[in-house]
């Protein structure tokens, strides 16, 4: 059954064990005290995008470190989190960052663009292992280095509406899937069963994984193409008879918000939109279906926000310093209670206060199926022509297996053109 | 022409060139030198890139063979639909707010500029709503009064409707523009003048053909090159509606894949990040336009009005 | 063919008509006919009525998307679009505007975008004005091919050329102020603006400034005096354009421009964007802001509206 899990989880257990070595040479020449000789004084850039709900709690984290400390200053400001902008920004130097708080995915790229850099000589590889969850410690590690302390996972689930279909009702398998679209539609006309973006690279991801397709590795290989992945397809266009034709995030989850659609696949970000549309009450969580043929639960990534040290950062021992306070088990809960983020840290995970509550509770059961959402720079070659193949197939206007070698064929000029020159 | 000494000539044109000098063409020379080396995003802030002699160019033009001039006549295409489309619509609503008979004018002025005014990374995205195959206001409409709920138009699913959609939404946004610059410019036309083409027995159309539009004409020329030239490069709107689609072939160019979708959807990887690249792409662009803009001048005799002065 | 034969048509047409025409320009203004017959009157009836009904379609076109924003604005959630057919939100709230005003420095995205784009609208146009006057009027070698090339830099696709634009402010020490996009926008309103006033000088009578000339007045005096104010409509229009287009401007006012702590020093749309993240638009905020931003855009075009006016009559050609 867990062939692909297996070999995933195989993965990280590399990965990790070359960056541990890797990580004890170099610590033996910076010696593991670097944690005692924290300057603690100084001031502290942060790019984010946290705003509304989310940047009060963590206003607040700040807010007590700064207590605990008192000779230095963090400044919080909230961009627009773009990588060209970054760079531009550390090239010049003008009020530049010293930490960034990026999705994960973005490690690779500004990575191998010099921007951010390498802290394993304050946070070993076996150190990420020991504190946060195994999808969040893998996030950080680039090219067997240790880039950022991660912040918080994310992940997509089935959400679904108490109020229209109760918890037994609901798909395990995606031949129910199938089922469930056809007779939930027979039985309430009008309205939808489990409806999700069709057209969209990042929330179909867990399908195309789950029959055993790859969008992409480390060296930029895609498995597009293969016949696994075309089965993924073949599936999602079995569902275009049963759901709208221009079916995309938009529709989708005004549906689910106004009542026509039982179920959705979505975020956590997502979360508070649908509690106040149908009622906190009436929101529903369940783990997503297992695919029959290959009886592989259906693989989201796993991403998540992370922190990085940027490379004009000034005191880098006191960034990392706060990376890990921020991240350690009583913030990361605090936090995490107040804004529904599921927390990255492993011990907050399994804190009563965190495992007590439904919302974070179902991302965090929802994660143990996924995979590590690609840190690679080549992963921006997938999405412009995974989202057009998605869309042609969804609608009809290609064969599934046309779709998918069109794709993979753009995904390699995609990759030629990062890695080319 | 009026005869001016020379240096009163230069006093007048010289901030227009000094600020050209310094903001429009180094940028040009910058990105000639660009898109002859490598530069990425992973190599710019660590400067390690380098020349690459007419590689870009070349990987561009070579790829481009088959695509590139269907994409170039989709894009004139489009271009042409929409200038037209702006000028009819411009030029009957700044005609109509002229109308002193018309009580209200400075209201219904300021209504017909509203979608001019307001952002629209917002409003593309609700029309591409409104364009919604199921949930659109427009097939919703069209269903309410067939009373058949199965019609409709996949507006953005199929290609002439989609090219159809972005006509529109292009429209929308731009006419705005031409109602007020040709409401300006039909203040230099005296009233006087209409009155005794009036007098003369001349009929509305004969007075705005005759009359109206030759004096238009010089007013309007600029608008109308710019828009094209804007509407040749049109991105952000068309993406977020169409993304180029809809496809059959995704290998191919999509029904609005126009010439900046074209080459951000097959050249730059989904993001204009590789510099080198996107620097040849805009000098690319920037030949074909020219080409486009002087044949145009050619064909409408632009400048012979200009030597008869 | 046919194709052909149309233009050829209409010019012969012209000349049979236009002399009449230009001839009567140069003659006084007669009075309408004093007897107006039936038919002419419900003619005219029928035109005013169509104009209207022209008016009215229009309208609903300018309007029909922007009500959607508006629903989006006072929708409970952050959804932009909703699929049931509903005039009002079901549960409408002033959330997205209280949170667009009290929680963020919108106000201030606001005074600095006004500030940026007013200065760089206000400076482009005296830069292009006296361009364009000189284009239409003076006698120079090069006149022609200064327009083509002015033209042909518009050309330039500088969306692509971005980072270009980061070096020059690089090199002037400017990143990260809006002084610097001040000059990059001025800039980028001068060709069309030089050429649309250019245009626009080009359709007003020479008669007015030959006269002035032979009075022994200076080119500036003459421009200052006799032309500026009769291009007020052209310049109008322009100034609205510029202001607009600035005013819209994201791609490159979010690479130069980075947020302060308070995020006080950033334009609208750098302000509006932070608010999104990788994977949610909270598209209330933005529809909200949306809404906030034409109030100042319709105020300024309510008071640029009387200067889209022209005093221009045959009579003050004459004079």
């Amino acid at each position: 059954m867990l062939s692909k899990k297996r070999f995933a989880l195989s993965m990280v257990v590399a990965i990790t064990a070359t960056a541990m070595l890797l990580a004890a040479c170099g610590s033996s020449s910076t010696s593991g005290s670097s944690g005692t000789s924290v300057n603690y004084s100084g001031t502290i850039t942060i790019w984010d995008d946290w705003t509304g709900a989310y940047l009060s709690a963590k206003q607040q984290i700040v807010n007590n470190f700064m207590q605990q400390y008192p000779n230095v200053k963090i400044n919080l400001v909230t961009v627009n989190l773009d990588d060209n902008k970054l760079i531009t920004t550390e090239k010049s130097g003008v009020n530049a960052p010293d930490i960034v708080a990026f999705p994960v995915d973005h490690i690779g790229t500004l990575a191998t663009a010099g921007v951010i850099q390498p802290i394993d000589s304050y946070e070993s590889a076996a150190q990420l292992a020991q504190t946060y969850t195994a999808p969040a410690a893998a996030g950080v590690q680039f090219n067997n280095h240790v880039y950022g302390i991660p912040e918080v996972t994310e992940i997509v689930t089935m959400f679904y509406n108490k109020s229209m279909v109760s918890a037994s009702q609901l798909p395990t398998t995606t031949s129910q899937m199938l089922t469930f679209e056809q007779t939930y539609a027979q039985q309430h006309p009008g309205d939808y069963g489990l409806v999700w973006p069709p057209n969209d690279a990042y929330y179909n991801a867990g399908f195309f994984y789950a029959y055993g397709a790859s969008y992409i590795d480390g060296q930029g290989n895609t498995q597009i193409g293969s016949p696994a992945s075309v089965q993924a397809a073949t599936f999602l266009q079995s569902f275009n008879q049963y759901l709208p034709k221009s079916l995309n995030n938009q529709t989708a989850s005004a549906l689910f918000s106004e009542g026509k659609a039982a179920a959705t696949i979505d975020g956590p970000w997502a979360y508070d939109t649908y509690a106040k549309a149908i009622g906190a009450n009436n929101v529903g969580f369940a783990v997503l279906p297992t695919v029959d043929s290959t009886n592989k639960p259906i693989s989201p990534f796993v991403g998540g926000k992370t922190f990085m040290v940027t490379k004009t950062a000034t005191n880098v021992p006191l960034d990392v310093a706060f990376m890990k306070y921020f991240t350690n088990e009583s913030n990361q809960v605090t936090m995490c209670v107040a804004t529904g983020e599921i927390p990255a840290n492993l011990a907050a995970g399994n804190n009563p206060q965190i495992t007590g509550n439904a919302v974070i509770s179902a991302f965090f059961a929802q994660t143990k199926n996924g995979v590590p959402f690609p840190n690679t720079p080549y992963m921006s070659a997938v999405w412009t022509p995974m989202a057009n193949a998605l869309v042609a197939d969804f609608q009809g206007n290609t064969t599934p297996a046309a779709a998918m070698s069109q794709a993979q064929s753009l995904i390699q000029k995609g990759v030629q053109n990062i890695s080319g020159n | 022409m009026l005869q001016v000494k020379k240096p009163t000539i230069a006093l007048f044109l010289l901030p227009t060139f000094l600020f050209i000098a310094l903001i429009n063409i180094f940028p040009i020379a910058y990105t000639v030198y660009i898109s002859l080396t490598n530069e990425n995003t992973f190599n710019e802030f660590l400067q390690n890139y380098h020349f690459v002699g007419l590689k870009n160019f070349q990987s561009i033009l070579s790829e481009a063979n088959t695509a590139l001039i269907p994409v170039v006549l989709l894009t004139l295409l489009y271009v042409a639909i929409c200038i037209g489309s702006f000028l009819i619509i411009g030029m009957l609503t700044a005609m109509i707010l002229n109308d002193k008979r018309i009580r209200g004018l400075k209201i219904w002025r300021a209504l017909i500029i509203l979608p001019w005014a307001m952002p629209s990374f917002v409003t593309a995205l609700i029309w591409k709503f409104l364009f919604d195959y199921n949930f659109g206001p427009f097939n919703n409409i069209l269903r309410y009064f067939t009373q058949n709920v199965n019609a409709g138009v996949n507006w953005l699913g199929s290609p002439i409707p989609a090219f159809i959609a972005v006509v529109v939404v292009n429209l929308w946004l731009s006419y705005p523009f031409f109602t007020i610059v040709i409401l300006g410019a039909l203040q230099s036309i005296p009233e006087e003048l209409n009155d005794a083409a009036k007098v003369d027995g001349a009929s509305t159309w004969q007075r705005f053909r005759e009359v109206t539009l030759p004096l238009l004409v010089p007013a309007i020329t600029p608008i109308t090159v710019m828009s094209g030239i804007t509407t040749f490069q049109m991105f952000n709107t068309v993406w977020l509606i169409t993304a180029g689609g809809p496809f059959t072939d995704i290998t191919k160019p999509g029904a609005t894949d126009f010439v900046m979708l074209y080459f951000y959807n097959y050249f730059t990887t989904g993001a204009f990040t590789n510099y080198g690249k996107a620097a040849a792409t805009a000098i690319i662009v920037f030949i074909l336009l020219l080409i486009a803009i002087l044949a145009g001048f050619r064909l409408t005799g632009f400048n012979r009005e200009e030597t008869a002065k | 063919m046919s194709e052909q034969s149309i233009p050829e048509n209409a010019v012969s047409a012209a000349q049979n008509i236009n002399p009449a025409m230009s001839a009567s320009r140069a003659v006084p203004a007669v009075p309408a006919p004093q007897t107006v017959d039936l038919s002419y009157k419900m003619k005219r009836n029928i035109g005013l009525t169509l104009e209207y009904l022209f008016l009215i379609g229009m309208t609903i076109f300018a309007i029909f998307p922007l009500y959607y924003v508006l629903q989006a604005s006072f929708n409970a959630t952050q959804q932009l679009i909703t699929t049931t057919l509903q005039l009002f939100p079901q549960s409408p709230t002033l959330g997205d505007y209280t949170y667009i005003l009290g929680q963020t420095s919108f106000l201030h995205w606001l005074l600095n975008t006004t500030l940026l784009v007013g200065g760089s609208t206000f400076l482009g146009l005296i830069i292009s004005v006296l361009g364009a006057y000189a284009l239409s009027r003076f006698k120079f070698k090069g006149r022609l091919s200064t327009l083509t090339f002015l033209l042909a830099l518009q050309a330039f696709p500088g969306l692509l050329a971005i980072t270009a634009y980061y070096q020059i402010l690089q090199s002037l020490h400017l990143t990260g102020t809006l002084e610097g996009l001040l000059l990059i926008y001025t800039a980028g309103s001068i060709i069309f603006g030089a050429w649309n006033i250019k245009g626009y000088f080009d359709t007003l009578p020479k008669e007015l400034e030959e006269a002035a000339y032979v009075d022994g007045a200076s080119p500036f005096r003459t421009f200052w005096q006799i032309m500026l104010p009769l291009a007020s409509p052209s310049i109008a229009a322009t100034a609205l354009i510029s202001f607009i287009g600035g005013f819209n401007e994201f791609a490159l006012a979010n690479l130069v421009l980075t947020p302060n702590a308070d995020q006080s020093n950033i334009t609208v749309t750098v302000g509006l964007f932070s608010l999104a993240n990788n994977h949610s638009t909270p598209w209330g905020y933005f529809a909200a802001a949306s809404v906030l931003v034409t109030v100042p855009l319709v105020i300024i075009f309510l008071l640029l509206q009387r200067y889209l006016q022209s005093g221009l009559t045959i009579g003050s050609v004459k004079g």
